[in-house]
């Protein structure tokens, strides 16, 4: 038996999942969902920009990055669950994929989040640097994760009683709701107190990641029994 | 050499029902292999478990020398899929289809899939959804080949496809047929096996009836024609049989015992196989 030892995190994997997600939006502008979510993308990015210059208030930087994450969602699926299960790819590998994607992901929430936290008014560089590293970073990952969890890239099956559904929205749901709330809720000081919903959002995206990892590439399932 | 494809008594279940059951199948470099059955005789089944679509849940499936049951990962890259229903994601250009699932494949070259499209006429700047059927089918084919496979599966690809590219795609397929590739190939359209395969396995709820080479089939399997009273006197080496206006029709397995001389005895299509070995009468 030949073992094989590859390795899923190469710069080129990257590249390639990065080449893989782009032509995949471009294929998806041909689609109505695929056109619905640029237009929510791009309203979003617009939404934000015409609200800088009010007072920093959560909500209104929150609301126009949520829609801009809605419409990616939407206009990043292009999924085709039976094309998967006949390419040559193991489980891991398409597990890893995933991880990548949500890599990718990252930096465009983070970069929007970004900019709406360095425009808003009332910002010093101290509470910028402080929403940065406490809101947007973990915020961004929760919701590119989140993003992964929701296109529920393995699908149930109910003849073999694997529910995967079930398992994404198990994990969707805090993942959402620490990432949003951590997002909406100002972080004031650099205390102690102040650290606690950041420090738990860190948490469960990382724990989120590896459960994704785990169930996908250890969940043992064919096509024919989705 | 070994086989490209072997499958020794395997078998697919989905839930709690087996869907194919013990499968034996030797598929040799350079054989053009028909399937052939009635509809849920279990042919896209068989294809299904052997692109890893479907567990195989008894025996054992072998691909070029690897076991699928063991190693599914190598086992596809030595397959190229030719199917009927979409598994593409529709929205890709016909070129960028390739570039983004072709690195997936070891062997594959964008430069040679280009090449093949230009060859079938395939144009390559064209939405995938909006290919038409023929076209859509030469761009699996293209795509295939350019990953360079030793098994290609095709499931009935020609349905619904005019005459004349029909006779075009078998033209094509013996063409990219030769001694280091083999094709497994289900269809309706058995008067097109009978001219080109070199082999057939007929299934029939889940189950094999036969796996034989074409001469074999023609040595084995003979339609014979009588009175109703000469059929009566073969009524034991009748396998089925059916009554026509003026004589009745029956097959027989050839079992070594001579036919009398007013007998008329003929070789049988492959739709009067599969209607015997499988109809209701």
């Amino acid at each position: 038996m030949i073992l094989e030892q590859e390795k899923y995190f190469t710069p080129r994997k990257f590249l390639n999942t990065g080449r893989e997600m782009f032509v995949e939006m471009r294929g998806s502008l041909h689609t109505k969902r695929g056109k619905a979510g640029a237009i929510l993308f791009l309203m979003g990015i617009l939404w934000g920009i015409s609200v800088q210059g009010t007072d920093l208030d959560p909500m209104t930087t929150i609301a126009p990055l949520l829609w801009s994450v809605i419409g990616m969602t939407m206009f990043l699926n292009l999924e085709n669950h039976k094309l998967l299960y006949m390419l040559p790819i193991s489980r891991k590998e398409f597990a890893a994929a995933q991880i990548r994607k949500t890599a990718w992901i990252l930096p465009v929430i983070l970069a929007m989040a970004t900019f709406y936290f360095a425009c808003a008014d009332g910002q010093n560089m101290d509470a910028f640097w402080r929403d940065i590293l406490w809101k947007a970073v973990p915020g961004s990952a929760s919701l590119s994760a989140a993003q992964i969890v929701s296109r529920k890239p393995l699908r149930e099956s109910k003849e073999l009683g694997k529910e995967i559904y079930k398992f994404s929205y198990g994990v969707l749901i805090p993942l959402f709701a620490i990432g949003l709330f951590n997002l909406t809720i100002t972080a004031s000081s650099w205390s102690v107190v102040d650290r606690i919903l950041p420090v738990m959002n860190y948490g469960i995206n990382i724990c989120a990641v590896r459960y994704l990892y785990r169930k996908m590439a250890f969940t043992e399932l064919y096509y024919d029994e989705l | 050499m070994c086989p490209l494809l072997e499958l020794k008594g395997a078998g697919a279940e989905r839930g709690n029902t087996f869907w194919l059951r013990d499968i034996n199948l030797t598929l040799e470099p350079g054989t053009f292999m028909g399937v052939i059955g009635r509809n849920g005789a279990g042919k896209t089944t068989l294809f299904h478990m052997i692109c890893g679509l479907s567990r195989i849940s008894e025996g054992e499936v072998w691909v070029n020398g690897i076991c699928m049951n063991q190693e599914p990962k190598r086992c596809k890259k030595e397959i190229g899929i030719i199917f009927d229903d979409d598994y593409f994601r529709l929205d890709l250009s016909v070129k960028y289809g390739g570039a983004v699932y072709g690195p997936y494949y070891e062997g594959y070259s964008q430069k040679d899939f280009l090449e093949y499209c230009r060859q079938f006429d395939v144009d390559v700047r064209q939405n995938i959804r909006k290919l038409s059927k023929g076209n859509y089918m030469k761009f699996q084919l293209a795509f295939a080949l350019a990953h360079h496979p030793k098994l290609i599966l095709m499931d009935e690809p020609e349905a619904g496809l005019d005459p004349v590219f029909r006779r075009e795609w078998m033209n094509l397929m013996y063409d990219v047929l030769d001694e280091t590739c083999s094709i497994l190939f289900a269809t309706h359209l058995t008067e097109e096996l009978e001219q080109y395969a070199d082999g057939i396995i007929m299934l029939s709820k889940g189950r094999q009836i036969f796996s034989h080479t074409m001469p074999e089939l023609e040595e084995r399997y003979k339609i014979v024609r009588g009175t109703s009273i000469q059929m009566d006197a073969l009524k034991e080496r009748l396998i089925a049989r059916r009554k026509m206006e003026h004589y009745e029709e029956g097959l027989i397995e050839e079992s070594g015992g001579r036919l009398q001389e007013e007998f008329s005895v003929s070789r049988p299509a492959l739709a009067d196989l599969l209607y015997y070995l499988d109809g209701k009468f």
